[in-house]
């Protein structure tokens, strides 16, 4: 794939599964085989990043996603990411709904070949995230 | 597809960083609360203002001290923004943007922007200029000259602790963005701050590339910190345990420097390994904060009480304890830290020519959250005086935090408490053993 086709692949994933809850697009990006060693417990394929974009759009209705930086190769793809959201909906990882705004970074990476996403590496500064929404940091 | 857009810093602060434009709202300024932060002093601290429209972006100015320029005029009020406009700030500032089409076929076709001449006598060279001038030369030479820089990097930085490498590869100008919280000072002596750190939490750390990815000026590099906690990491005291952490950095390398980076690392789950703190599903902090009490530890604690060993004692009883000793006697009332608490124990000994012994009944240590209750028999005879003895029950009440004893009580049941103070006095007058 060509460098501009990863990043392509890198924005569809942010703007339309993530930004825009549009799941079928998960389906289309994520081959079946897809696993992520960041949370080895997710399911593979596309069903891992469908769980999380549910916990978090049901947990936070203004969840946003915003691409800071984007760098790629032939094979893979990285993004640097900030994200923030309210958490007025459902409860997050064990955390009851609080009113609170988080805003946190991530840096992701994802492997494609022949154009689907194969593998992926996450980083999450949840520590920011969870002491900003349990009220321990401004 | 829908099209996406980009802005490139051609000049500034961080020459070449690119931004993707996703939010419907995008501020530039001076401060960081600005989405867009560019610290250059020539820019306001609130400067413009992006906002998206159903084709693109508009930009609006919002009253800058100097004012924001479309390909050299002046912006009033809203204005559109095309493929390739320069928006300048100042002389010392200027973005380019990007906008990208995207066809909804695998073969998606990517619009450069079209070469624009500025009013300046500096003619800034397009994008697809800058494209052919990289790709003269090989993209796998530089992708390896990346990779061994940053081979260095790791092995003399991370592994062999030479700090004095960091003025080889980190550029004076070094900031950092991210990095799980770590508050990472600017050049070369910043970054050194930072490892050693780590090395003095984890003194046998060590440091793996896992895997890096090099596109034009920026690298993106997978690694894994493995080591055991046996020092102070960010306020979290040693654990003695095994660390795994992930983390993953961008870099900007300009001049076989490295002048800007990018982390995130698992610090969650790294303060999760120490024990410093739970899962945010697992209940209240302080009763998971002290799951790793144990009876066993209780006794330990003790046992290294026993021992006078100070390297031991120090593992299980905290510098600044306090403990309240029972009774009316000489030894009564409170110690205010750990070498008061031994001093205490000191007299104990020598005033019972050494024959006091503590025993634990057999099993009755209790532990619930941050409390240990145990229970012991205590006897002894008192020095020149073995007739004058000592055998009562008492109940030692402790709290822990991160695995030592910060503060503790004895309580003394029946006629003890009399006995105690009765052993512990001047007075010749002897008890009748009373077991």
């Amino acid at each position: 794939m060509s460098i501009e086709q990863n990043k392509q692949i890198m924005r569809r994933m942010i703007e339309e599964i993530w930004n825009q809850g549009n799941l079928a697009t998960a389906d289309e990006l994520f081959a079946p085989t897809h696993t992520s060693p960041s949370a080895p417990q997710l399911p593979p394929g596309s069903e891992g990043v469908k769980f999380l974009v549910k916990a978090f759009r049901e947990a936070m209705p203004d969840y946003h996603m915003t691409i800071d930086l984007i760098v790629a190769d032939e094979n893979q793809v990285v993004g640097r990411f900030t994200q923030s959201g309210t958490h007025t909906g459902a409860d997050l990882l064990g955390m009851k709904t609080s009113g609170r705004k988080a805003t946190w970074t991530e840096i992701g990476v994802l492997r494609i070949e022949n154009g689907k996403i194969v593998e992926s590496w996450y980083e999450v500064d949840m520590l920011s995230m969870i002491q900003q929404l349990n009220g321990t940091k401004q | 597809m829908a099209d996406t857009f980009q802005i490139i810093i051609k000049k500034g602060p961080t020459p070449g960083r690119v931004i993707e434009l996703t939010a419907d709202e995008i501020t530039v300024g001076r401060e960081s609360s600005n989405s867009l932060q560019i610290n250059d002093r020539a820019l306001s601290r609130s400067h413009a203002r992006l906002t998206r429209t159903s084709s693109g972006y508009n930009i609006q100015d919002l009253g800058s001290t100097n004012g924001t320029f479309i390909n050299g005029n002046v912006a009033t009020g809203q204005v559109a923004l095309n493929n390739g406009d320069i928006i300048s700030f100042s002389e010392a500032v200027e973005l380019e943007f990007h906008k990208i089409t995207t066809s909804g076929d695998a073969n998606a076709t990517f619009v450069m922007p079209a070469p624009k001449k500025s009013d300046a006598t500096e003619v800034l060279p397009s994008r697809a200029a800058l494209q052919a001038e990289l790709a003269k030369s090989d993209p796998a030479a530089h992708a390896e000259a990346h990779r061994t820089l940053f081979s260095r990097w790791f092995e003399e930085l991370w592994n062999k602790k030479n700090y004095a490498i960091t003025r080889e590869l980190v550029a004076d100008e070094f900031t950092a963005h991210g990095a799980g919280g770590q508050d990472i000072k600017q050049g070369p002596d910043g970054v050194a701050g930072m490892v050693k750190i780590w090395h003095e939490a984890f003194p046998d750390g060590h440091m793996t590339m896992d895997d890096i990815i090099t596109e034009g000026e920026m690298s993106t590099i997978r690694m894994t910190f493995r080591g055991t906690h046996t020092g102070d990491f960010y306020g979290v005291p040693a654990s003695n345990k095994p660390v795994e952490v992930t983390s993953i950095g961008i870099d900007r390398v300009v001049d076989g420097k490295i002048c800007e980076g990018w982390g995130e690392l698992n610090m969650l789950g790294m303060m999760q390994q120490m024990g410093a703190i739970p899962s945010p599903d697992q209940g209240p902090k302080e009763f998971e904060i002290e799951t790793a009490i144990t009876p066993e530890h209780v006794g330990e604690a003790y046992a290294a009480l026993a021992s006078g060993d100070m390297n031991n004692i120090s593992k299980y009883w905290a510098e600044d304890m306090v403990w309240q000793v029972p009774g009316h006697n000489e030894l009564s009332g409170w110690y205010y830290s750990r070498d008061e608490f031994l001093a205490f124990m000191g007299k104990v000994g020598e005033w019972s020519d050494h024959s006091f012994r503590m025993d634990m009944v057999a099993g009755r240590v209790l532990v619930t959250g941050d409390y240990s209750v145990d229970l012991t028999r205590n006897r002894g005879y008192r020095k020149g005086e073995p007739e004058k003895t000592m055998d009562i029950e008492v109940a030692h009440v402790l709290r822990w935090k991160d695995g030592k004893v910060i503060a503790g009580k004895g309580a003394i049941f029946g006629d003890g408490a009399t006995e105690y103070d009765q052993f512990w006095s001047r007075s010749p007058v002897v008890t009748p053993p009373s077991h």
